[in-house]
């Protein structure tokens, strides 16, 4: 027992100061529910109250956070074993990975739960523990070097056909714009990674691509517990623009983001790296674009995970910041649009769906989470749900084409040509 | 505890319970299991106990079903709301099924006009609270948390953080729909009579909703309430609460022409106190509390360690708001209500020698912290600073009384101290109804290991039932003493209490042993 000036403190030095420890994470879990719920102050509607999609939609607590502790206890303390439960692995795959319960528990008991999914994810790849529906996608990942099932990887640097854009597998840049695997090879896609080249060339930037030679960031298979896929992306990516020249890589894809800048960095990465929101805000607030057109349009914003809450690096008591901030800017200052919130914004943002392998494993789960935000979005009257991910878009344009919903998708970048 | 998985009796109750929930509400599944037997204040050895099922019922129907299973194949069962307080309720005997409710998540209405709402067990606070707030309408909310069920508040304890005006929550049910452990229907409260409603709490009379009253609750030894109507109560501000930056730097400003935060000093606790007893008479404020200083931090810090910093290091809270009174005046009907109430409370602390708070320190708590007794948010930071907590004490009685418990309280808690941490005699006073009664309580951070949890089990546990027997004061340990075992210092009521168990729930499967031990009583007489 620790006495400091005659009072008892905690003897565990983790509850004065806290620091990353697995075991203490899940054993000190104390079934608040607050990773179940947004943030009760910011509960401002009964119907859209929860912040995880897999509570929700699964019920029992397994499928939450909290639930999602409980277990990950029982295997490191060797009380529970792989082969006890049948429901083990949809226990740690049923869950988009969104954040929404880390940056509750983060508020409330200062910890990160996000970070314990992630670790047991990688723990059951490394295991053998091999969630069936996954193997597929990895597969066709190592042969294809995308995530986009089906689509092989002789079609990617179709999109920029016509463009006449520096090609940095031949030449040399300063900045390179990444497509990612989705804008890459989902056609109906290509306008957004087509509109993100047309802002940068209106502004001046002097940039190129990978083009066919682009591959995966490797985050989305590292979500998915392989480890090993991140590690060889990363490698490969970096020399690819380390031989460009490149000092920034500027992206339209939230997960790609998301890995360059947070995951990269520990396997070598020194880059800069923006996303295009926050470069299209930094080149609008230099002067470097000028919007000439009126786009009467009233749109609801939405936070794609990776772009919001986890974008951010923990530390306790600081705030649990993202790129909240550019985006909405961005649509502030084009004239003519209305910016309309949802309930659930920023750092309580209902995700998407597709996130952690879900898009690909649990169709089922994947839509009802997308729809679930299409009918949030409907409340706020807005002609569009406006984003700035295509993961996020592919899954509303399929929940909405699904229920013959009348909203309109659209990436930011695309309103942001609108107004050129 | 091991529980006998897989063997003929337990196939034969879970094809059962698929036979009237379907496969995708009931699970048998270990992992699934491991989910359900702990929380913060569920002590270590409890956590080795695992229920054998769970079940999701849709309906009253699906309950009374399930309950009608439970006495066909004699398995015990338990219900969990938001699950915060597990412990209550977790796996203690073989076969057990806990009947989680999260399917039952309906706001069925809100009468504005009747100031009333219905609803079901997975609701929560904030939930009922943020529709109420839209029709100018407000909900009491606990110290628990507003993620935790509203029905269970209002049915399994009552406390609340609001409580100076909205009352005991247990008083604001109207109306009750119970499956009696039988699984036969009750309909009690102003639903007695079919056609009356849920407006009015009384019906003609003779009402069985005083049955599941009292400090500690039933919890859920009585059966299980699908629906309550639950009064609701003027709320003058926004329709929104209105909040301001990321997490975990939030604020909650109330407008200030209806909302006015107070907080002030004495020296001693006794004069607290008496000015929370003269506030009371003049019936003014919307929220009231003395809170011991260690609540400041609790809620307040962002870290762990802002929490350790300023409590211990640098003693920030000890030495600003000691013996503080807490009241938020509401202007419910106008600025000239606000005024008036002002006038008075300022000329109260006046009187009875109250110092207002440093500017620094009220600015630097009220704007993050003091809302969350409109809308609690932050109150689970409690668990926070060392992994668990216990209510080592707590009262429900006079102000005077309240005063005596706390003084004789704090020994325990000193004899007890290590291995519980640092708390500064913890003297939390909650009025109720203007203040003619108040929740005395002594909350204290602990780590959660076996050695706190031994303590509070084996020590506390017992010398808060003597010291209760020996002053007369009723104090409770709400996850620990059962009927059987706290009654014998009060009037014998476990007799009675024991009594009500065997005509309601004649083959004990209602959650036995936590609201009163039936075998353990029945060894005795033996």
């Amino acid at each position: 027992m620790v006495m400091e000036g005659g009072k008892v403190l905690p003897k565990d030095p983790w509850h004065r100061k806290y620091y990353w420890d697995m075991r203490k994470v899940v054993w000190n879990c104390s079934r608040c529910s607050v990773c179940k719920w947004v943030d009760s102050w910011e509960v401002k509607s009964a119907r859209f109250a929860k912040i995880c999609p897999s509570s929700l939609y699964y019920l029992f607590d397994a499928y939450s956070c909290q639930g999602r502790m409980d277990v990950s206890l029982a295997l490191i303390d060797g009380k529970l074993k792989y082969e006890d439960s049948p429901a083990l692995l949809d226990i740690f795959y049923k869950c988009n990975m969104c954040g929404g319960c880390d940056a509750m528990c983060k508020r409330v008991q200062d910890m990160e739960p996000l970070r314990v999914i992630q670790e047991i994810r990688t723990r059951l790849v490394g295991d053998g523990q091999l969630l069936p529906a996954n193997v597929p996608v990895i597969d066709h990942l190592r042969q294809e070097d995308n995530m986009v099932m089906t689509k092989p990887k002789a079609e990617r640097g179709k999109w920029a056909k016509g463009l006449r854009v520096k090609d940095l597998t031949q030449r040399k840049a300063d900045i390179v714009f990444h497509a990612g695997c989705r804008l890459s090879l989902d056609e109906e896609l290509w306008k957004v990674a087509r509109a993100a080249v047309t802002i940068l060339k209106a502004a001046g930037v002097d940039f190129g691509i990978m083009g066919k030679d682009e591959t995966c960031c490797g985050g989305r298979a590292y979500e998915m517990g392989y480890y090993g896929e991140l590690t060889k992306y990363a490698q490969n990516n970096i020399e690819a623009w380390t031989n460009a020249g490149v000092k920034t890589v500027v992206t339209a894809c939230s997960d790609g983001y998301y890995t360059f800048k947070h995951l990269y960095p520990e396997l070598g990465s020194k880059f800069e790296v923006l996303h295009i929101v926050e470069f299209i805000d930094r080149l609008i607030k230099e002067g470097k674009l000028k919007f000439t057109k009126t786009v009467p349009m009233s749109v609801t914003y939405h936070d794609p995970c990776h772009l919001g809450r986890r974008d951010h690096v923990y530390v306790p008591g600081e705030a649990i910041m993202g790129l909240y901030d550019p985006p909405r800017d961005i649509i502030k200052s084009i004239p003519g649009v209305e910016l309309i919130e949802m309930y659930r914004i920023k750092e309580y943002a209902w995700c998407c769906g597709a996130g952690g392998g879900v898009i690909d494993a649990y169709p089922d789960f994947n839509r009802f989470t997308a729809a679930e935000r299409i009918e949030e979005a409907k409340e706020t009257g807005a002609e569009a749900i406006v984003t700035a991910c295509p993961w996020c878009e592919r899954n509303f344009i399929d929940a909405i084409n699904e229920r013959g919903d009348k909203m309109k998708v659209l990436d930011i970048v695309e309103l942001v040509q609108q107004a050129l | 505890m091991e529980m006998p998985f897989g063997d003929e009796k337990h196939k034969l109750i879970y094809n059962e319970l698929v036979n009237v929930l379907g496969p995708n509400y009931v699970s048998d599944d270990p992992a699934v299991m491991e989910t359900y037997n702990r929380e913060s204040q569920t002590p270590t050895f409890l956590i080795r106990g695992k229920p054998e099922f769970v079940v999701m019922p849709g309906s009253t129907e699906d309950v009374q079903q399930i309950l009608r299973l439970a006495n066909r194949y004699r398995f015990p069962y338990s219900i969990v709301g938001s699950g915060l307080l597990l412990a209550v309720v977790s796996a203690v005997k073989p076969y057990w099924c806990i009947i989680d409710t999260k399917r039952l998540d309906r706001i069925i209405k809100i009468d504005g006009k009747n100031m009333y709402a219905i609803i079901e067990p997975h609701v929560t606070h904030a939930q009922l609270q943020a529709e109420a707030m839209k029709k100018g309408l407000f909900n009491g909310i606990p110290e628990a948390g507003a993620q935790s069920s509203s029905l269970a508040n209002h049915i399994f304890a009552g406390m609340q953080g609001t409580g100076y005006r909205t009352g005991y929550a247990s008083r604001n049910v109207l109306g009750v729909e119970w499956v009696l452990p039988t699984g036969d229907i009750l309909r009690t409260g102003s639903l007695t009579n079919p056609s009356a409603g849920y407006f009015w709490g009384e019906g003609p009379g003779s009402d069985a909703r005083g049955l599941l009253r009292g400090l500690i609750g039933h919890r859920g030894a009585f059966g299980i309430i699908t629906k309550i109507a639950a009064k609701l109560y003027p709320w003058p501000g926004p329709a929104v609460l209105p909040t301001e930056g990321v997490a975990p730097d939030k604020k909650c400003e109330l407008p200030r022409e209806k909302f006015r935060w107070y907080l002030f000093t004495y020296p001693t606790l006794h004069r607290a106190i008496e000015a929370i007893r003269e506030i009371g008479k003049a019936e003014i404020g919307g929220i009231m509390h003395h809170w011991p200083p260690v609540y400041y931090p609790w809620w307040w810090a962002k870290s762990k360690e802002e929490y350790w910093r300023t409590w211990t290091t640098e003693e920030y809270w000890q030495r600003n708001v000691k013996n503080c009174v807490a009241i938020c005046l509401w202007g419910y009907t106008s600025e000239k209500q606000m005024e008036y109430e002002e006038k008075v409370l300022k000329q109260i602390i006046k009187e009875t020698g109250g110092k207002l708070i440093p500017d620094e320190v009220y600015q630097r708590w009220v704007p993050y912290a003091a809302n969350n007794w409109v809308r609690d948010t932050n109150g689970n930071r409690m668990a926070r600073p060392a992994g668990g907590y216990y209510i080592s004490d707590m009262a429900i009685d006079s102000l005077d009384d309240c005063e005596r418990n706390f003084e004789s309280g704090w020994p325990i808690l000193d004899k007890y101290t290590p291995p519980l941490l640092h708390s500064d005699h913890p003297a939390w006073v909650a009025p109720y109804d203007f203040a003619h009664y108040a929740l005395a309580e002594m909350d204290v951070p602990r780590e959660k290991d076996d050695e706190s949890d031994l303590i509070a089990v084996g020590g506390i546990l017992h010398d808060v039932i003597t010291k209760s027997a020996e002053s007369q004061l009723p104090a409770f340990l709400l996850s620990t003493s059962p009927y059987d075992r706290s009654g014998p210092a009060f009037a014998n009521i476990h007799l009675l209490v024991a009594k009500l168990k065997k005509a309601l729930d004649p083959y004990n499967v209602a959650n036995p042993t936590r609201f009163i031990n039936m075998e353990r009583m029945g060894k005795a007489e033996a």
